[in-house]
């Protein structure tokens, strides 16, 4: 008995334990609509959309609670699990769960891709042949971007390629001189701008080059969506109303992010970048042609399951919903430009 | 009153009701693991068996001994500087009472700091190398190499050191009879620990700094929702370091045999 009192001892506490994970409370599902948000990182100002839908929301009975999370693997997992309803990211990072068989759609665009390709100097193909390219990580969207931009517009060119994540991180490279290239998000680039004028020059803007590729999304979980598809049109429909609303009163956007945010004097210049894009799309940018053109993109450059169809990753009927009943928008969302790549330096 | 000594001939006897104890417990846990893995329903844990089929794959792939090589280097670089800085520091510390009071608050503070917190600060001062993830290495080993030694240093007795400058010791010679025989058993325990400490400063500049080597392999698989692959990365660099930890703890007891296993730790 006493030789295998190890064994017991063992077993039994890895029964408690088992158990324990088993009773873990889940929450009850609410009555009164109430929609939990997820979004990783913090609040940036692509999220302001986002926080004015949420405030109109809230002031027309519904409610949103939102949560922040450290990574897009734990968010797209918080997802999953129904620990969130909705979440904001990238699209890539929840259509690679989605592949693994996750509950999980996409039912909106969240914003256009604000990532810039910007390099020290000059822009042009020689700019960034030879010198160290700083990427976000090997599977992220924006990589996949850079690299089918470099491959379309400066084919011969050969940068020294490293991965280092976080935009700050970065910038911060970029500010010590230990990076020539690298990709950040918009608002890192207008601060790089404030804080070494004439240092850093724009050589792509993503959004431009490939405007039908998806690079982030409003994506629900199904289990939600099909108990709760009143509250999912509500919230998809006051998150194209909320689009709408910054598109043609763009000069509230600063006092939304002094308000959320804290007074920046970076907002006051990222405002009017922001709305004549426009960041947010009027019409909610999800449509089944950008649904395919972004699946196609993403499994030709990055390691995205080949297996996945339109139908498995994208729910547009939210959306068709939000939009018959607010009608569609004239305003055009993000321009096209695929001409003369090599090397135009464009705005920020 | 009787004295536990140790003698460098002699190990410890090996009980068997510690080994039956050892596997239960592993196994209870690779059980518990398995369950988890498989009842959880999240994309973030795989099970135990998932994991050993991700590492069988993972052990015969090029990438892993490629990542593991370039991590070593940072971890050999930022280690070999902790030790050779911080030893002696930590012996002059432990040694000189009013240096050792000026610095703690410092040393406090780089023990606690965040370190991929300031990370932006350490890319803005060093830039992105091989040796700025060697630094970062060095900034996780060396802290907890000063303290020890320092603690080991502190506590050398005193009666002896004054015995030997009562029979005219020269300082030199008091540090390389007394002092340094006397502190070993710390100066290898502090090697010890500083080498775990080495290893997470190596995973952490890798997953934060720049995304190279061990870390580099451990995001990849993460942004691909391979589970079992980030947890047989994670299964190889905790085997390693235990594995060298334990080779470290029984190069201790041959080096400073009239110390209690676990004396300072």
């Amino acid at each position: 008995m006493r030789r295998s009192a190890p064994i017991v001892v063992a077993g039994l506490a890895a029964a408690v334990l088992v158990g324990a994970g088993a009773c873990a409370d889940r929450p009850s599902a609410p009555t009164s609509p109430h929609i939990r948000v997820g979004y990783a990182g913090t609040l940036d100002f692509s999220d302001m959309a986002s926080e004015l839908a949420h405030e109109r929301l809230r002031e027309s009975g519904i409610e949103i609670t939102t949560r922040s999370f450290p990574t897009a693997e734990i968010i797209v997992d918080a997802l999953a699990r129904g620990d969130v309803d909705v979440a904001d990211g990238s699209t890539r990072a929840f259509w690679s769960a989605a592949a693994k068989g996750a509950p999980i759609r996409t039912v909106m665009d969240h914003v256009v891709d604000i990532h810039r390709l910007v390099v020290a100097g000059a822009p042009g193909c020689r700019a960034i042949d030879g010198v160290r390219l700083a990427l976000q990580s090997e599977a992220a969207a924006g990589t996949a971007l850079a690299r089918a931009y470099l491959a379309r517009a400066c084919p011969d060119a050969r940068p020294d390629i490293l991965f280092v994540p976080g935009s700050t991180n970065r910038m911060a490279a970029f500010l010590s001189g230990s990076l020539t290239a690298t990709v950040l998000q918009l608002s890192d680039v207008v601060r790089l701008e404030r804080l070494a004028p004439g240092r850093v020059s724009v050589m792509a803007d993503f959004a431009r080059e490939w405007p039908a590729v998806e690079t982030t999304g409003v994506h629900v979980n199904t289990r939600f969506a099909a108990a709760h598809p009143d509250w999912v049109r509500a919230y998809v429909r006051a998150r194209v109303a909320a689009n709408r609303e910054i598109a043609t009163h763009g000069d509230e956007l600063v006092a939304l992010a002094d308000r959320l945010m804290g007074a920046e004097p970076d907002w006051v210049t990222l405002a009017p970048i922001y709305t004549a894009l426009p960041a947010w799309d009027p019409n909610g940018g999800l449509t089944r042609a950008g649904v395919k053109e972004t699946l196609d993109f993403l499994v030709r450059h990055t390691r995205l399951s080949p297996a996945l169809t339109p139908e498995m990753v994208a729910d547009l009927s939210y959306l068709d919903a939000a939009l018959r009943d607010l009608g569609p928008s004239d305003r055009h969302p993000a321009p096209t430009a695929h001409a003369d790549a090599g090397g135009r330096p464009a705005t920020p | 009153m009787t004295t536990r000594t140790w003698d460098r001939r002699v190990t410890p006897p090996r009980d068997p009701a510690v080994w039956r104890w050892r596997l239960a417990v592993a196994m209870a846990l690779v059980l518990v693991w398995e369950i988890l893995g498989r009842s959880a329903g999240t994309l973030l844990l795989p099970s135990a068996s998932a994991t050993a089929v991700a590492l069988a794959r993972l052990l015969v792939s090029a990438a892993l001994w490629r990542a593991l090589a370039s991590s070593h280097a940072a971890l050999v670089l930022g280690f070999a500087a902790a030790a050779v800085l911080g030893a002696p520091l930590g012996l002059v510390l432990g040694r000189r009472p009013a240096a050792g009071r000026a610095l703690a608050v410092q040393l406090d503070a780089l023990m606690v700091t965040p370190m991929s917190a300031i990370i932006p600060l350490v890319i803005l001062a060093a830039g992105l190398s091989l040796w700025t993830r060697a630094f970062v290495v060095f900034a996780f080993a060396a802290p907890v190499i000063v303290v020890t030694v320092e603690a080991g240093a502190r506590d050398v007795d005193t009666r002896l050191v004054e015995m030997a400058r009562a029979f005219g010791a020269s300082p030199r010679q008091i540090a390389r009879r007394i002092i340094l025989p006397a502190a070993r058993p710390a100066l290898l325990t502090a090697l010890r620990l500083g080498l775990g400490r080495a290893f997470s400063g190596m995973v952490v500049s890798e997953l934060v700094l720049m995304a190279a080597g061990i870390g580099g392999l451990i995001l990849r698989f993460q942004a691909d929702f391979d589970a079992a692959s980030v947890y047989a990365v994670v299964v190889i660099v905790v085997a390693e370091a235990v594995a060298l930890m334990k080779t470290a703890a029984r190069l201790e007891r041959r080096l400073a045999p009239w110390q209690p296993p676990g004396a300072v730790t």
